[in-house]
């Protein structure tokens, strides 16, 4: 049986939040989004688990508490400087909700006390909500597998870990903002990429945030990757880009380049421990001037796009623009009351601009033990699109299903229905599990 | 096995209520859902505002009257920026506090401008422009602006209607304005500038109705204007 030992942690090397009254910066991808967020952007991401059963609520409880303790990091309230905003550590427990009304709803900016995480529960379903500015999907789904651990300890008596992979708890270095350590002064600037396509559906009445999840055989889906040459991510990627092409042929008009933003995990590249923000993102795209791709002409205009922006070189190129950034002295010394309108607007103006749609592929997700039985699936909802966006897609894969979900904010669902049809073509089974409309 | 109503969990041994759903704090203010989290943030933010403004507003006060004490020897020309500042804080206190009932809103908005301009037109000679000119201006504006959240209220879609009916209500005003100052002036009503801003005002009034109702229903002017 392991034991946690929360209380006896010590987190408390240099730069690491350890107690009260410590604070650290927010990190280079986290800068950005307390000056973009509100209401509808909310930059707020969910990662959920099915059970067989009804979650026992008590069981729950317990596990958050336990688990919050094992991350301190994360028990941190977001605060106002006068030139950036920080995170304070308050040491609190996460609040344990009741699902009800739009996923992934804004935590508010600055509110005493307030963490940027919470707990979020119905009927058989265990969901985590993380503002982007505490961590990634990578960090989240660290933090609900310690969850689970501790759920299943106490709602089941189960001993066996069903993650032993993070009995641990987050190591040393967990709170390292990596992005600064991989800076390099005088990278020449990636190149500027032109205005990208944008999907030109009504955007729906608010609130407008709504899901669609669909259910595909993993095994089959990594089986249709690998016939094809590729990955799942660069598969699935291709698809976007496919179905957004048949779109854009059919309506016409806009900007002729057609990308699709596929965020990328650093951690495993670098061995880094890190649960904060640690991710890039490849670019893939097509140009409808050049004529019309076939599926497999996309496919490999993906390939190649992952591979070259997953190119260590690159990935330090673009770390260091980003960075070069936050490290301008003339940033710094503006005030925090110009600067997050600013950001705003400049984020407004070239943020989007810059593609079409969003796939994340958060990996696979593999439980083992006894409590391996008792979950059903995974699934992750991408934060709500920026309204120029529209429809991004998310998937998790655990056990025998993989879990596609599309957040949208416009009631069109032409891009969802073309893109389960490509998939069934293909031989692919798809069942529609959630359809908010 | 107790399962909650609401949100399916199982509650555990001997628990009848949901802690999530039923919680024993039945306060308004009390965080259930995410949703509750971000409103009360809202008016959380709010609070600390209006606490702010009003804490400067009374610094304000009290430093004035503590120079005018110190330099004059008395409360001379201090008496001024403590009425303008009383009637701030009257006026934001109004908006802040009654900010869900918009007509006692404007009763309260009303009574203390009337209020702050008799006590301006005491303050600098009591020359009766008070009664002639400010005291009916003052009402005609709390009329008018009592009939355009009338009628924003009566509308489904909120968009360039809204802006339609300020505009009218703004050249009803100007000719109000027009006919009192005329009557100050030379006691003869000759209506002129107020004519041309009136007509300019209701075209374009007319115009944005066309839009609202004709093309762009539903509109709303937040998604008009965004930046």
């Amino acid at each position: 049986m392991y034991i946690f030992t929360a209380e006896k942690r010590k987190m408390g090397s240099k730069g690491e939040i350890s107690g009260r009254g410590e604070w650290m910066k927010l990190d280079n991808a986290a800068k950005i989004y307390p000056a973009i967020t509100g209401s509808e952007l909310t930059g707020v991401f969910r990662i959920s688990v099915h059970l067989t059963a009804p979650v026992v609520l008590p069981a729950l409880l317990k596990a958050a508490e336990e688990a919050s303790k094992l991350f301190p990091l994360f028990s941190v309230e977001l605060c106002r400087g006068f030139f950036w905003y920080f995170l304070e550590y308050n040491g609190k427990t996460p609040r344990v909700m009741p699902d009800s009304g739009p996923r992934c709803q804004p935590f508010p900016r600055t509110m005493n006390g307030e963490l940027l995480y919470r707990v979020i529960v119905r009927g058989n379903t265990i969901s985590v909500e993380f503002f982007h500015i505490l961590t990634d999907g990578g960090g989240g789904i660290f933090f609900l597998k310690t969850l689970l651990n501790h759920y299943f300890l106490y709602a089941e008596a189960i001993t066996e870990m069903p993650f032993p992979e993070v009995k641990d708890g987050p190591r040393p270095g967990c709170s390292e903002d990596l992005f600064s350590r991989h800076y390099g002064k005088g990278m020449p600037q990636p190149a500027v990429l032109p205005h990208a396509w944008h999907l030109p559906f009504r955007l729906r009445e608010t609130p407008r945030f709504r899901v669609t999840e669909l259910g595909v055989p993993s095994e089959k889906l990594v089986l249709l990757a690998r016939e094809a040459g590729s990955s799942v991510t660069e598969y699935l990627a291709a698809t976007m880009l496919f179905v957004l092409q048949e779109i854009r042929t059919r309506l016409g008009g806009g900007s002729p380049h057609i990308r699709v933003q596929v965020p990328f995990d650093l951690r495993r590249r670098y061995e880094a421990e890190t649960l904060r923000n640690f991710s890039l993102f490849a670019m893939p795209a097509i140009d409808v001037r050049m004529g019309h791709y076939s599926f497999d002409e996309i496919l490999r205009e993906v390939k190649i796009t992952m591979q070259m922006m997953t190119d260590e070189k690159r990935i330090k190129q673009v770390i260091s623009r980003n960075v070069s950034k936050e490290k301008n002295p003339l940033i710094r010394i503006i005030p925090l009351f110009i600067k997050s309108p600013v950001l705003r607007i400049a984020y407004n103006r070239f943020g989007p601009s810059q593609f079409t749609s969003i796939v994340t592929n958060m990996g696979r997700v593999t439980p083992t033990g006894p409590a391996a039985q008792l979950m059903k699936a995974m699934s992750v909802t991408p934060p709500p699109p920026h309204k120029q966006i529209k429809i991004t897609a998310g998937l998790i894969s655990m056990g025998v299903e993989t879990i596609i979900t599309f957040g949208s904010l416009t009631g069109n669902t032409e891009l969802e229905k073309n893109f389960v049809q490509r998939l069934t073509s293909e031989g692919l089974p798809v069942r529609i599990l959630t359809n908010q409309q | 096995m107790a399962i909650c109503k609401n949100c399916g969990v199982d509650l555990g041994e001997g628990n009848e209520k949901c802690p999530l759903c039923e919680p024993s704090d039945s306060r308004s203010d009390r965080i259930v859902t995410a949703a509750d989290l971000f409103r009360l943030s809202r008016i959380e933010n709010t609070r600390h505002l209006y606490e702010i403004t009003m804490l400067l507003l009374v610094a304000g006060v009290i430093i004035t009257l503590a120079i005018d004490a110190v330099l004059k020897r008395g409360i001379n020309w201090s008496l001024m920026t403590t009425t303008c500042i009383g009637y701030l804080i009257v006026f934001i206190s109004a908006i802040y506090l009654l900010r869900r009932r918009p007509y006692l809103v404007i009763t309260l908005a009303t009574v203390a401008t009337l209020v702050f301009l008799w006590l301006l037109d005491l303050l600098t000679g009591h020359t009766g422009w008070f009664r002639s000119i400010a005291s009916p201006l003052t009402v005609a504006a709390a009329l008018l602006t009592a009939a355009v959240l009338f009628l924003n209220s009566l509308s489904r879609y909120r968009g360039l209607n809204l802006l339609a009916t300020m505009l009218v209500a703004l050249a009803i005003f100007a000719l109000i304005t027009e006919y009192l100052t005329d009557r100050i002036v030379s006691t003869a009503y000759r209506p002129q500038w107020s004519v041309i801003t009136a007509a300019s005002l209701v075209i374009i009034a007319m115009f944005f109705i066309f839009i609202h109702y004709r093309m762009k229903r539903g509109r709303s002017l937040g998604r008009l204007f965004h930046i």
